[in-house]
């Protein structure tokens, strides 16, 4: 099939995929007794979050069972359509006049562009997403997991990856489109996350703030122009998955909060259950999703405690059915990770729970050396392996001024340096003036503003003290300070956020809108148009004028090295992948020894006999490294193992490759 | 101070603020290879 045909495929799967969500999430919103109290575009949005996660813990379920193939995943599909089929009426309708609403939005000058710029943003980003996967960590594990689940016929417990245990509804979905050959589904599949958070936000924006459309349309832009968003919107990442179910599980809040608390009402049952659902599917995606649920829990008690003044009976009572539903929804992922390694959230609290093929040592290693790496919190240029030895940064630079260093310093809070990881400079020009604006306007405690704050800042702190410090993880949470940035700009622009406040209040328009607008539109245009050069890069391979290899072989050098090893070891070799070799191209049996070197044998505590014994245990018959002079970093090797050609190993690849092949000998 | 007049200085200090935030960012930081392009080929940078 032709490439650009292949894509258009793919394009047409992933909104088959969503409406099977959407179809799928109706039915379970029909039971919840909520539908009719939700607008068109939240069925779509709720109903797909739900049936997409329906769709993951199926293929779970299958892979659990050993029945990974796409038969048993098929007839799933198949049942799932059945299923989405007796809502098809209902769900077109919705699916229609969605679609209008957005179609209103060309009615109006403003709304237009800021639409048109949004479809710009989507459509440059939905070219690279359909490039082959190169970003790190789908190659080490969102997609090189589900690769190796499929080639094994089963979801397996991978112990030799500190990232082997985490929750993985995202990876369910790559597992189902890479099962199908569709490997480009699984980077649109991300992307879509990041068309869906900015619908969401929109949607919520309109109904639940009851804002216009130019308001609606300006958080929805200022999300979706983030060079944060545009950035890992082209990758096969989880990350925008977080930020919609995160998203998802607040608006469903705002649906129960909206339903006025009827007593014991079904309704208010139902958007309960709801919220606690999607916060649960959100910790199925990414474990620091317990900040999201800890935040919403803080929403209820508010909500009822002080906004209410429902007394703490009723905040006892609601806590207990959004908490029993998140977990409900959760538990499998801890399950999965206890009974593989004895801690449920392995590697994670290892003091706490300890666990299988990891060490006091690894954790030192491997998660306060994070702390090295991103962030304020350690000098700039310091090393992973100089922990202990240097003195952190004094509390001002780690934990008061970060909004600036996040905003101005964007390359200290990632480990690989991309001018494109940035936030942009409106969130913390808008934000803080804002949020005094405000507090002096008079702040009511049933304000969905307020609330949206209150949210926003127990992320932040949850980033600040609980999360790594990386700007990847601000996604988490930018929806929501998105849709505060554009209030922001409102009110300091002198415009009414709730077309409910223009009719009651009179506002008036402050004498410097027009240059708050001047330098919003600026850097909304900015983000897109860095995006270019990246898009640029992908025409080729997504149009079909060039092929995959030649593709990764001009724009990712290690491929060569996985190539040459596709063509030249035997097919039963089973490799080692040493520290930064990343396996998702390798068509070869493999475990991955970056992040448990306990699980392969740590050197200093065994001798380079006693190592071999070991890998040959493990059936390793070749290694591949990619960076053979950090090794003493990851204490993976004993000294001396590695050699072009000594007594352990012996060197196959050819001199000009980057990555070093070896067959053990 | 009346709530009004508190409103419009915050106001003003937004707008300085704003004003700030996206000078330094475009002048002092090299976040953006696009803006840094069009500051050179106007020769600001």
């Amino acid at each position: 099939m032709p490439t650009i045909l292949n894509n258009l495929l793919d394009v047409l799967l992933l909104v088959l995929l969503w409406l099977l969500g959407a179809g799928v999430g109706r039915v379970a919103l029909n039971l919840l007794g909520i539908s009719a109290n939700l607008s068109a575009a939240e069925r779509l949005l709720l109903g797909a979050a739900l049936g997409l996660g329906v769709v993951s813990y199926g293929v779970l379920l299958i892979g659990w069972a050993g029945q990974l193939n796409p038969f048993a995943i098929g007839g799933l599909l198949l049942l799932l359509l059945v299923l989405m089929a007796t809502q098809l009426r209902g769900l077109l309708a919705d699916v229609g006049a969605s679609l209008a609403q957005v179609g209103r939005c060309f009615r109006q000058p403003i709304p237009a562009l800021l639409l048109m710029l949004i479809i710009f943003a989507a459509a440059l980003t939905l070219i690279s997403a359909l490039a082959p996967p190169t970003d790190w960590d789908p190659m080490v594990y969102h997609l090189a997991f589900p690769k190796q689940y499929i080639e094994s016929g089963r979801i397996f417990d991978v112990l030799y990856d500190h990232r082997g245990e985490f929750p993985e509804n995202s990876e369910m979905l790559y597992t189902l489109a890479l099962l199908f050959g569709r490997q480009g589904l699984t980077g649109l599949l991300h992307w879509s996350m990041a068309l869906a958070s900015t619908f969401a936000i929109c949607s919520f924006s309109r109904t639940r703030l009851a804002s216009s459309r130019s308001f609606a349309l300006l958080a929805g832009a200022i999300f979706f122009t983030t060079a944060l968003v545009l950035e890992q919107a082209t990758t096969e990442n989880v990350d925008l998955n977080v930020a919609f179910y995160n998203f998802a599980a607040l608006y469903a809040l705002f649906v129960w909060i909206g339903s006025k608390l009827r007593d014991r009402s079904t309704e208010m049952i139902g958007a309960l259950v709801l919220t606690g659902i999607l916060a649960g599917l959100s910790y199925g995606t990414k474990q620091s999703s317990v900040v999201n649920g800890v935040a919403i829990a803080v929403l209820i008690s508010w909500w009822l405690l002080i906004a209410e003044r429902r007394g703490l009976a009723a905040t006892a009572q609601a806590l207990l059915i959004y908490g029993a539903t998140a977990l409900a929804t959760l538990f499998i992922w801890p399950l999965r990770a206890w009974l593989a390694s004895g801690n449920p959230v392995w590697p994670a609290a290892y003091s706490l729970f300890g666990g299988k093929a990891w060490s006091a040592t690894d954790a030192n290693y491997q998660y306060y050396g994070y702390n090295v790496l991103y962030g304020m919190r350690y000098p700039a240029g310091t090393k992973w392996d100089a922990l202990g030895t240097t003195q952190p940064q004094d509390f001002f630079s780690t934990y008061l001024a970060w909004p600036w260093n996040a905003t101005m310093y964007p390359d200290k809070f990632d480990a690989v340096s991309k001018r494109t990881y940035y936030l942009g400079p409106l969130y913390l020009a808008l934000l803080p003036s804002g949020a005094i604006l405000g507090l002096v306007r008079g702040v009511k405690a049933r304000s969905p503003l307020l609330l949206l704050s209150i949210y926003a800042l127990i992320y932040l702190l949850g980033w600040l003290f609980f999360i790594h410090h990386m700007s990847r993880f601000f996604l988490f949470a930018l929806p929501v300070l998105a849709i505060l940035a554009a209030a922001a700009a409102y009110l300091l622009m002198g415009l009414p956020i709730s077309e409910i406040d223009s009719k009651t209040e009179k506002r008036r328009r402050t004498p410097y809108a027009p240059i708050v607008a001047a330098i919003i539109a600026i850097f909304l245009l900015l983000g897109p148009l860095d995006q270019l050069p990246v898009t640029n890069r992908s025409l080729g391979v997504v149009f079909g004028t060039q092929t995959q290899a030649e593709y990764l072989t001009n724009g990712w050098k290690p491929y060569a090295t996985l190539a040459w090893a596709n063509t030249n070891l035997p097919a039963s070799a089973r490799v080692l992948m040493g520290w930064g070799a990343l396996g998702y191209y390798l068509d070869r049996s493999y475990i991955y020894a970056e992040h448990a070197p306990e699980y392969v044998g740590r050197y200093y505590n065994r001798s380079s006999d006693d190592f071999r014994a070991r890998l040959r245990e493990l059936g390793i018959t070749h290694i591949i490294i990619a960076y053979p002079s950090q090794i003493p970093i990851r204490q993976v090797f004993p000294p001396d193992f590695i050699s072009d050609d000594g007594p352990y190993t012996r060197r196959i690849s050819p001199d000009a490759l980057g990555w070093k092949v070896y067959v053990l000998k | 101070m009346n709530r009004e007049r508190a409103t419009q200085l915050i106001g003003w200090v937004g707008l300085a603020w704003l004003l700030f935030v996206a000078a330094f960012f475009v002048f002092a930081t090299d976040n953006s290879t696009i803006l840094s392009n069009v500051l050179r080929w106007v020769g600001l940078r």
